[in-house]
Order: C-alpha cells, then structure tokens, then sequence
C-alpha cells in the first residue's frame, strides 16, 4: 500500500486518522490496481452516500418505521442531487420538537435555494414522493434550503 | 355541540386571517413584538384547530381522548410534510416556537439530542421576530390554509 484516499481526500498511509463507519477508502496497489472498501455501518452510526454527516443509525430506523429503509433515503438524497444540483449538498439531521422532544423527522438541510424554490422544489418531490407511493417517506423527510429560510 | 360541516366552518380561520392580514398592511410600522407574537402563535393554532377539525368531521379521523378530538402537532406537521408544504410549516413553527418559548429576540433556538456518534449534540437555529417574519408567517399561513380548505 502506498497511497490512500479516505473519501476522496488523499491522506499519507501513516496518517489515517479519521476512518468511520461509512467511509470509503481508496488503496493503490503496489502493481497499480486501486482497491475500494467501504467502511461498513455500526448499529450506532452510519453515513448515507451524497449528504454530509454521520447519524445515528437506530434513532433513524426509529424515525422512518418499517415502511421507509435508508436505501430509500438514499435514493430520495441522489435524486434530488440530480434533480437539483444548484441546492448543493445537503447534510442530513434529525429535526426534534424543540418543546418536548415528542417530534421527530429526519431534514435533508441543503445549503442554498431560495424561499420561493423552496416552496417550488418541496411539492414537486413530495408530489412525485407520493406518485410512487412513498408517502411514509414524504411525510417523515422534510427539505430545508438554509438559504430560503435565512432570507 | 355543533358537529360535522358546521362545527368546520366554525372552526374554518379565512375571515380570522383575511382580518390579520389587512390589520398588518395598516399597522406593520407600529405593531409591537407583542403584536408579532401573538399573531404568529394564532396562525399556527388556528390552522391547527382547523385542520383537526377537517380530520375528525370530513375524513372521520377520530383522534384520541375523551371526545376523541384531541390531535397532536406531529401528525399535522407531517401530514404538511407529506403534500410538499415543507417551506411553510417549518418556517411557520420554528417562528411560533420563538414566539411562545423564548423571551429574547433575535435569539437562539436550541435543540440537544444524541445524532452524532452517539454523543449529545446540539443544534442551534438563530429566529428573529420582526417584519419581515411576520409577513413570511402570514404568507406561509394563507398558503397551508388554500390547501387545508381542499382536503
């Protein structure tokens, strides 16, 4: 091994300090080839592809129910990337009722969009969400554009 | 006691918001914070009652207690979720949470909860009540009530 990629980010093979579940590493072969590995998930945390941020992977199951699992969620997270790529990378939270704890929802937070795009975007996903028949999944996601809200 | 479609139209916040919204055109450079608050809180209640009444008469939704008219914030959040309102009602409740719960304005709305690798974190969101988040309010307000009326 002589040279290492921890998500995409080139580190010296010494100096890998910041593996966790849900990383993907590069290893460069001695004869050239790359291999890939991906840190798999523990039943603590786990990273979903395309947003930023690692959570926790049973409070998650917890907020999604049986009906929605978190290949779904990463579906929903490539597709809106796709969709709408001017939002940017979103980092993916857990919204708690500020009051009393008793809501929860899973927020994809990304970065820009304004108010009015917002709004727009919000319905024409929720609406093809529902379209497909994952309404489960459109009511326990919210989309939030940081930049929308702050306006 | 009213029940079914009376006990709706009741409970129905047109002529409220139509009210609210002209009373703001005409004073929103003398309303106090005061004024702000509470006209905030009232929208987000008042859609709340509506749509709990819409839940119960028109799709017989019971809900729990011992009229069984008792619903809770989650499931109207979510239902605004699952139809694409995910700019309005995020908006609309963080400001109604400022609004009721916190004394100082702009101020900080804290949430802890364990998300990150299993330690506690916590999530801040800067609300300041003012104009402009009162407009966005009314706005936000009238465009869940269009779609409640639908339902």
């Amino acid at each position: 091994m002589v040279i290492s990629y921890v998500d995409n980010q080139l580190k010296s093979s010494e100096n890998i300090t910041n593996i966790g579940p849900g990383s993907r590493i590069a290893i460069k072969l001695p004869q050239g080839n790359m291999l890939h590995l991906n840190i798999s998930m523990t039943q603590e945390t786990v990273n979903i592809p395309g947003a930023m941020g690692n959570v926790d992977g049973k409070l998650v199951a917890e907020i999604l129910g049986n009906a929605v699992t978190l290949e779904t969620l990463f579906i929903l997270i490539q597709t809106l990337q796709a969709k709408y790529p001017k939002l940017g990378r979103p980092k993916i939270e857990v919204f708690v009722d500020p009051t009393d704890s008793s809501l929860r929802f899973i927020e994809l937070v990304f970065p820009r969009g304004t108010w009015e795009e917002w709004k727009k975007i919000s319905k024409e996903i929720k609406k093809e969400l529902r379209e497909r028949g994952q309404r489960e999944l459109a009511s326990k996601v919210a989309i939030i554009c940081l930049e929308g809200m702050k306006e | 006691m009213l029940g079914g479609n009376e006990r709706v139209t009741q409970l129905d916040p047109t002529d409220f918001f139509d009210n609210i919204s002209l009373f703001v055109k005409e004073h929103v450079n003398e309303l106090g914070e005061v004024y702000i608050r509470r006209i905030i809180s009232s929208l987000f209640l008042a859609l709340f009652n509506f749509w709990g009444c819409k839940r119960k008469y028109v799709k017989k939704e019971l809900g729990t207690k011992t009229n069984q008219d008792y619903y809770s914030f989650g499931m109207f959040i979510r239902e605004l979720l699952e139809n694409g309102y995910d700019a309005e009602i995020i908006s609309l409740y963080l400001y109604r949470t400022a609004a009721d719960h916190y004394i100082d304005n702009p101020t900080t709305i804290e949430i802890q909860d364990k998300w990150v690798s299993k330690k506690l974190s916590t999530k801040k969101t800067k609300v300041s009540l003012n104009k402009d988040s009162l407009k966005r309010s009314i706005e936000a307000a009238m465009d869940i009530l269009d779609f409640l009326k639908e339902r």
